[in-house]
This record gives C-alpha cells, sequence and structure tokens, in this order.
C-alpha cells in the first residue's frame, strides 16, 4: 500500500478509536453494562473484561501516535473483529435488541444490526491491510500532506454520514 | 503540464471535501426531520396481542412474594399498567422518575406494575436502587411474549375488562402518558390516532 494511503488510513482509524474511548470514559457504566448485555463473558468479569477494552483501544492510539502503527493497527483490528463477531455472536442468538454501546453520542443506544457487523468488519480489513503489507518507503511531500488530510476529512464525514442515514433507517419506519 | 494536474488535483480534493460534507449535513437534516414528523407516543411494533384484544389472565408472583393477578377481569374497576424493564437499559432508569410521577398521577385509576424477567436478585439490586419498593414487581417471560415485547423499555395499558387497550415502546415521559392518553381517546396508538383524520382535524 501507498504510504500516504496508509497513513491516512491509520489516521482515520487512530481517530475513530480516541473517539470511541473518549465515549467509553465518559460514561463509563453505561459501557459495563452494555458490555454485559453481550454475555460474553460471566458478569462478574464484565467490569475487568471493559478494562481490557478499553486499555486495547488507547494502546492503539498511542502506539499509532507514537510511530508504532503496524502494532496500532495490528491490536485494532483484533478489536474490531472481536466487536464484529460478538454483535454476530449476539444477532443469531436473538438478542438485536441489546444496545451496541459502540456508537458515538446519540447512537451509543443504538441496537445491534448487521449493518454494525459489516462496518466493523470492512474497517477491520482496512487496518489489517495496514498492518500486514509493507509500508512503501517513499518520502511523503506537501501533495501527500493534502491527500492525507482531505482524505481524512472525507473519510471522517462520510463515516457520520453513514452513521447518521443508519439512525434513521428505523425511524422511517416508525412515522409511518 | 505537472502544474496542470497538481491544480487539477487541489481543485478536486477542495470540491471532493464540500461535497462529503454536504452529504452529511443532508443526512443529519433527514434525521431531524424525522424527528419534527416523528410521532410523540408509545410506538407500537408488531407481534404478540393487538391493541383491542383480550388479554389472557396471568396469575403471577411478585418479587415481594405478593400474587399479582394481570389481566381478565379486574373486581376493582381499574386500568392495570404495566412496565417492561431490565437493569441492563439505561432508557429504562431515565424513565423511573416520569413512572413514579405518571403512577402518582394516574394512581386513582391505575395499578402500576413493574415487569421483567431473567434473574431475580439483579431486579431486586434495581428495585432497592431505584427505589421502586411501592410497585409489585413480576418475572415473567411469558407475559412480556404474549403482549409482543420486543424491546426495552416497553409499557401496555390493559382496561378492567382485560382487553389491551394500548402497548408500545417507551421512550420518553409522553410516551408513557400516550398510554394513557390512548384510553381516554379511544385509540389504540398514535399511528392509528395520525392516520385517523377527523381526530386530528378536532384536535
Amino acid at each position: 500500500m501507498d504510504r500516504a494511503i496508509a497513513v491516512t488510513v491509520y489516521m482515520a482509524i487512530a481517530l475513530l478509536f480516541s473517539v470511541a474511548l473518549w465515549y467509553k470514559v465518559r460514561d463509563w457504566p453505561r459501557f459495563v453494562a452494555a458490555l454485559n448485555d453481550y454475555r460474553i463473558v460471566p458478569a462478574a468479569l464484565a467490569g475487568p473484561a471493559a478494562v481490557i477494552a478499553a486499555a486495547l483501544e488507547a494502546i492503539v492510539v498511542v502506539a499509532t501516535v507514537l510511530g508504532q502503527a503496524e502494532l496500532g493497527m495490528c491490536i485494532g483490528a483484533l478489536l474490531l473483529l472481536a466487536y464484529a463477531s460478538g454483535m454476530a455472536l449476539n444477532l443469531s442468538r436473538g438478542r438485536g435488541y441489546i444496545a451496541c454501546g459502540c456508537g458515538v453520542g446519540d447512537r451509543a443506544e443504538s441496537r445491534l444490526s448487521w449493518y454494525l457487523v459489516i462496518r466493523n468488519t470492512v474497517l477491520a480489513v482496512l487496518a489489517a491491510d495496514v498492518a500486514i503489507s509493507p509500508a512503501g518507503a517513499r518520502q511523503l511531500g506537501w501533495i501527500d500532506a493534502m491527500t492525507i488530510a482531505a482524505g481524512l476529512v472525507c473519510g471522517v464525514s462520510l463515516y457520520a454520514a453513514l452513521e447518521a442515514a443508519m439512525a434513521n433507517v428505523g425511524k422511517g419506519l416508525a412515522a409511518r | 503540464m505537472m502544474s496542470g494536474l497538481i491544480v487539477a488535483l487541489i481543485v478536486q480534493w477542495i470540491v471532493l471535501v464540500v461535497l462529503c460534507l454536504m452529504v452529511l449535513l443532508l443526512f443529519r437534516q433527514v434525521g431531524l426531520l424525522h424527528e419534527r414528523l416523528g410521532p410523540v407516543g408509545a410506538l407500537s411494533l408488531p407481534g404478540g396481542l393487538a391493541a383491542g384484544e383480550a388479554m389472557p389472565r396471568f396469575e403471577l408472583l411478585s418479587l415481594a412474594g405478593q400474587s399479582v393477578p394481570v389481566g381478565g377481569i379486574a373486581a376493582d374497576g381499574m386500568l392495570t399498567f404495566l412496565f417492561f424493564v431490565s437493569p441492563t437499559c439505561p432508557v429504562c432508569k431515565s424513565l423511573f422518575p416520569a413512572f413514579r410521577a405518571l403512577a402518582r398521577e394516574q394512581g386513582v385509576r391505575a395499578r402500576f406494575i413493574l415487569a421483567s424477567d431473567g434473574e431475580a436478585d439483579r431486579q431486586r439490586a434495581m428495585v432497592d436502587e431505584q427505589k421502586l419498593g411501592d410497585f409489585p414487581f413480576v418475572l415473567s417471560t411469558d407475559l412480556g411474549r404474549r403482549i409482543g415485547v420486543s424491546r426495552l423499555p416497553f409499557a401496555a395499558l390493559v382496561s378492567a375488562d382485560g382487553t389491551l387497550i394500548a402497548k408500545g415502546l417507551v421512550n420518553s415521559r409522553e410516551h408513557l402518558e400516550s398510554l394513557f392518553e390512548a384510553a381516554d381517546l379511544n385509540v389504540a396508538s398514535v399511528q392509528a390516532y395520525l392516520s385517523n383524520p377527523q381526530l386530528v382535524k378536532a384536535q
């Protein structure tokens, strides 16, 4: 993968994890409750499991910022896959009504859906790609800086737009 | 040639960034529109008993051990308000104050019952924490399944003769109150209300 693209991807994913981490820390009891609802770890271990998940997210962000993007993306991809499989497991158990605990802001209460599983899997593949494929050693110039900055803005706004669009899906049915 | 390409690249990035931001704004605006047009009332979801159907009688035991009859003909002529909650549902927690207020307002004509299923210990902890000891709390998977509780918090109102007046997903104080509105206006749900032009005009 070209270095400019790799940098754009890992910065975007690190940004996503830092925002997600911020929302978890801000309303910690809600995150623990949401994790407990997944019924993957015993209730007594939900607290420690939440700490581990948050710590791993913090490592993703810190490692990426400190220049260890491959390590950060490797952990990030595994985390995203773990979340996706947790959701898929609960969806197939028929427990799609539980809060996903993954969203940002108003979406934190959103229910599980296959859309979230697909979204996390796509993000995991992107992160894994950065972690595995050798980053080119190309010297980045100002054009690359522009590519990265504009790419980030586009990526973030398209991601947020997709979230907003998916949040509307249920509402459309409700008004009918 | 090179500078031409670079100029083109810059122009395209600018256009692309603006476009992406506009898509975001557009979807947010659509979301706002949905909220403004959406019903302010308990959202009736498909599944389970429909409003107007007779509710079978359930003889349930509360957490405190009292017998709590639900459905069937109520000897005292009172309505029965069922509030389905769970210790792990954050919205439920935020609705308990509104639930208590509603129980004070409507206490003369309705019995208020909390319902859930799952482990009794965690429910008891919630009852203590949220000071809900005044209300009978029943654990019954059957009750929820019969009424068609698919998401929490969920509320249902049963008349004295045992018919389901209204039911729905509740997310706010207005939603909780809307079930009593449904009883007063004799409409099953806010959806039924909105789709009846005469009622809307009379308002």
